[in-house]
């Protein structure tokens, strides 16, 4: 495994987020930084979660 | 600025984990519907109230989902507060448009009376014209057209010949026009769907399909004494393979009662044999409940619904069919019947604010806010019911006041609330339970605490 926090990241695409959203990594734990890389890689895996919310119509018929 | 630990979170019971050593908890942040896949310590500092202990970034990330909150915010009121502004909001409209009052069905749950006919001479161009009159207005920006029913498909002609105009119109006054359809799916054939998709711009249908075959014919039996099974799911899985839909949402929506409950795993493996483990298409379930009829020798209790709920999600995880495991939008609008700017007009031309009122007898002689043949009705609909349903729960006339789930559900059916029967979402009972789900969906598994 790479000794650089960020290379997981960096696979995970999380390196090409916006400069306001990238720099909220910089303030994590190494531990956490390891996470993030590792729960990114699995979510663009796995298919697109449904979004939204339940209908707001009652739908009975 | 000082900051607190706000209210409006759950945490996963459970640390969940992997071969290759990651350990992770689940916070769903109720306020802004995000969850959070964080290390076990926050959520230990969180539940301690050592805020100091969680990382910069974290902080940040909780504060994002408005986990961490200003010192001294009024969470509620900021909530209630939202939620008035979003159903005041007249940037959209929503009309919700029965096009006939008559069913092909006769379900047993349901508490509709269909008629044949019924509609005035002037009906659908009154509709017509109120909704042109809405769209038209300088303020709206958005419009929602729900075809409704009874069967909306029983008029088919009516839908066809008033969403010409109303796309038109938008299209015109720049407005972006959105429809969606409510129906049994039994009248829908490869012709109709195609008009309701490119010429109504229909994106989002809700069929409803009561189990397997031998089940659902008998729970949502048509008039004629034919089934519609396959009728429904070959028309729509038909519909999957066509490239130009690939943005149309198809909504398989199951009732359940004491009847179909023990049909579902049967249903969820024939619907994923058959191939509907598609983006496009969402599964849900729902137990069937009170229709202003009494279905207590049918309805399952909520907790034990959601309790068997659980097990029929999992086997569509397993089968990869798709489902909401939790909601991903706080809902900041309960429900048409508290948007100012949301009303339902009935086959009978009776105009409500609740979708639960239009074809049942008592609510379309008691419950009317208007007739579509008044000349003098207001743009919007004159006040409902339950247009001050955000006033009653900062004022604890439900429980929803103290709800951790307020943000997501909005008190879930204020017309429920007042007839004496809490509405819950499943969810509010089995959300552990999902949070395992998303966790197992990426690879991880519950583990032991160190």
């Amino acid at each position: 495994m790479s000794n650089d926090p960020l290379a997981q990241l960096r696979a995970a695409g999380l390196d090409r987020l916006p400069e306001a959203q990238r720099v909220v990594f910089e303030d994590l734990s190494p531990e956490e930084l390891r996470v993030v890389g590792v729960i990114q890689e699995r979510l663009n895996a796995a298919a697109p979660e449904v979004e939204g919310q339940q209908n707001k119509n009652n739908t009975l018929c | 600025m000082r900051e607190k630990i706000g209210h409006y979170f759950v945490t996963s019971d459970h640390i969940y984990a992997d071969d290759s050593g990651v350990r992770v908890q689940l916070i769903y942040a109720t306020r802004t519907a995000e969850l959070l896949f964080v290390i076990p310590e926050v959520v230990a500092a969180l539940r301690a109230g050592d805020v100091g202990a969680i990382s910069p970034g974290t902080r940040a990330a909780l504060r994002a989902a408005q986990i961490l909150v200003p010192d001294g915010q009024d969470e509620l009121a900021e909530i209630l507060n939202r939620n008035r502004a979003a159903a005041r909001d007249v940037s959209e409209v929503n009309f919700i448009l029965l096009p006939t009052s008559f069913c092909n069905m006769g379900c047993s749950y349901c508490g509709q009376e269909h008629v044949r006919g019924g509609l005035t001479a002037d009906h659908r161009d009154r509709v017509r014209a109120r909704v042109l009159r809405a769209l038209r207005l300088p303020t709206t920006r958005r419009a929602l057209v729900d075809w409704f029913g009874s069967e909306p498909m029983m008029g088919y002609a009516i839908i066809r010949d008033l969403a010409k105009d109303f796309v038109r119109v938008a299209d015109e006054e720049g407005v972006a026009y959105t429809s969606q359809i409510v129906t049994n799916g039994s009248l829908l054939n490869s012709r109709n769907l195609d008009t309701l998709i490119t010429e109504c711009r229909v994106t989002r249908f809700y069929l409803t399909v009561d189990g397997p075959p031998d089940i659902h014919d008998v729970h949502r039996p048509l008039k004629s004494g034919a089934g519609s099974f396959w009728k429904i799911v070959r028309t729509i899985r038909a519909a999957l393979d066509n490239a130009d839909y690939q943005h149309v949402v198809f909504d398989f929506r199951t009732n359940v009662d004491v009847h179909n409950q023990d049909s579902i795993p049967r249903y969820v493996e024939l619907m994923a044999e058959l191939g509907f483990a598609r983006p496009n298409v969402t599964f849900s379930l729902a137990r069937v409940r009170p229709w202003s009829n009494d279905v207590s020798a049918i309805e399952l209790a909520g907790k034990v619904y959601a309790e068997r709920e659980l097990g029929w999600l999992r086997l569509m995880q397993e089968r990869g069919l798709p489902f909401m495991r939790m909601p991903t939008l706080a809902k900041s609008v309960t429900c048409p019947a508290v948007q100012a700017t949301a009303e339902l007009i009935s086959g009978t031309g009776n105009i409500f604010s609740c979708t639960d009122h239009p074809l049942v007898p008592e609510s379309e002689r008691t419950a009317a806010l208007g007739h579509i043949s008044q000349d003098d009705l207001p743009v919007f609909r004159p006040a409902g019911e339950f247009d001050g349903w955000y006033d009653e729960v900062e004022q604890g006339k439900s429980w929803c006041k103290g709800c951790v789930f307020l943000p997501t559900c909005g008190g879930s059916c204020p017309k429920a609330w007042h007839e004496g029967n809490p509405p819950c979402p499943s969810y509010k009972h089995n959300f552990q339970g999902r949070l395992d789900l998303t966790a197992e969906r990426l690879g991880l598994r519950p583990v032991q605490a160190r």
